[in-house]
């Protein structure tokens, strides 16, 4: 049985089925964790805003029109909310939650590890070159998804991609295709 | 000499996909949104008693006397309020409607044989004419040069 596609899933959660929802949420919770990450350098921030998303997202989603993918519509957002917790603006207002006991404080460091490393390589770049780089090559998403995710052409992000990679290599960074 | 640091994308971007968002996140955005739906739910439990009250409204404005739009059109001036009240303190009782209807008024004096009423005013010149003949002669010499 194939799984349904995003749309098909937004579809039944404004048609009243909130497991649609929570498949939604599962589906993309672990690549915007990753954005959030990279974007924001706790974390525990990255939690509470991928949270704070989907959040928004059930409040969104009834008056969701379909002009864009969902993702696009959730990775905007993400863009959002990130964009709001660098600013300060709602670090204050977060509940503080008690953390789970499964999530050991190795597992964070691993993972902060990793996002540390990626938010330090891409730093060099200009932010929408940063952005093309964290979709098209560490999420993988096609030129196409890049494209209607940062609401640009496509021949910007393949433009866009050309610049960082060089600047990238002249940094040093191999394995770069 | 300072030594180029290299980075392997290929190796790094692994790892960074191997970023996991932790297991009770699903869990704690289902209870988050779960309890703003039941916000939303309690906030819709409310409307039974605004649409109570909103009936009773309805029904008050019911019983209230009604007047429509038109009626407030021909409601009295306060001149003829006054005239009335003027006539009230004269003495005598304000007249109905079926009163005035009978009252009849005193005949005009007759008028003599060869009067003709007074003449009818000159037409007044408001240039209309000229404008007209204006019009008519551009005509003519618009042809006579075509």
């Amino acid at each position: 049985m194939t799984e349904p596609s995003d749309v098909e899933l937004v579809q039944r959660f404004r048609s009243g089925d909130p497991e649609a929802f929570e498949t939604l949420v599962r589906r993309h919770q672990h690549r915007l964790y990753r954005l959030a990450s990279v974007w924001l350098r706790d974390p525990r921030q990255a939690e509470d805003a991928v949270q704070e998303i989907f959040l928004r997202a059930w409040r969104g989603l009834a008056g969701f029109r379909f002009r864009a993918a969902p993702f696009t519509w959730l990775y905007r957002t993400a863009r959002h909310v990130c964009g709001e917790y660098n600013r300060g603006r709602r670090a204050e207002s977060l509940e503080a939650e008690p953390a789970d006991p499964a999530d050991g404080p190795e597992r964070r460091a691993d993972d902060d590890e990793a996002a540390r490393r990626v938010r330090q390589l891409v730093a060099v770049l200009a932010p929408r070159q940063r952005e093309v780089v964290m979709l098209r090559i560490f999420e993988e998403l096609t030129v196409a998804e890049t494209a209607r995710a940062m609401g640009c052409r496509q021949g910007t992000v393949k433009a866009l991609l050309h610049k960082a990679i060089a600047r990238l290599r002249s940094e040093g960074a191999e394995g770069l295709e | 000499m300072t030594s180029r640091r290299t980075t392997d994308i290929e190796r790094l971007k692994r790892e960074y996909r191997a970023l996991r968002a932790p297991e009770h996140l699903a869990d704690r955005i289902r209870v988050r949104v779960r309890a703003g739906a039941g916000r939303d739910t309690r906030r819709s439990a409310a409307g039974p008693a605004v649409a109570a009250l909103a009936a009773a409204a309805a029904a008050l404005l019911v019983a209230l006397p009604w007047q429509g739009a038109g009626e407030a059109d021909i409601r009295p001036t306060s001149l003829t309020v006054l005239s009335l009240a003027a006539q009230s303190r004269a003495g005598g009782s304000v007249p109905g409607l079926s009163a005035i209807r009978g009252m009849t008024l005193p005949s005009a004096p007759a008028r003599p044989a060869n009067d003709t009423g007074p003449a009818a005013p000159p037409p007044a010149d408001d240039g209309l004419e000229d404008l007209r003949n204006h019009s008519r002669n551009d005509e003519e010499k618009d042809h006579a040069n075509s």
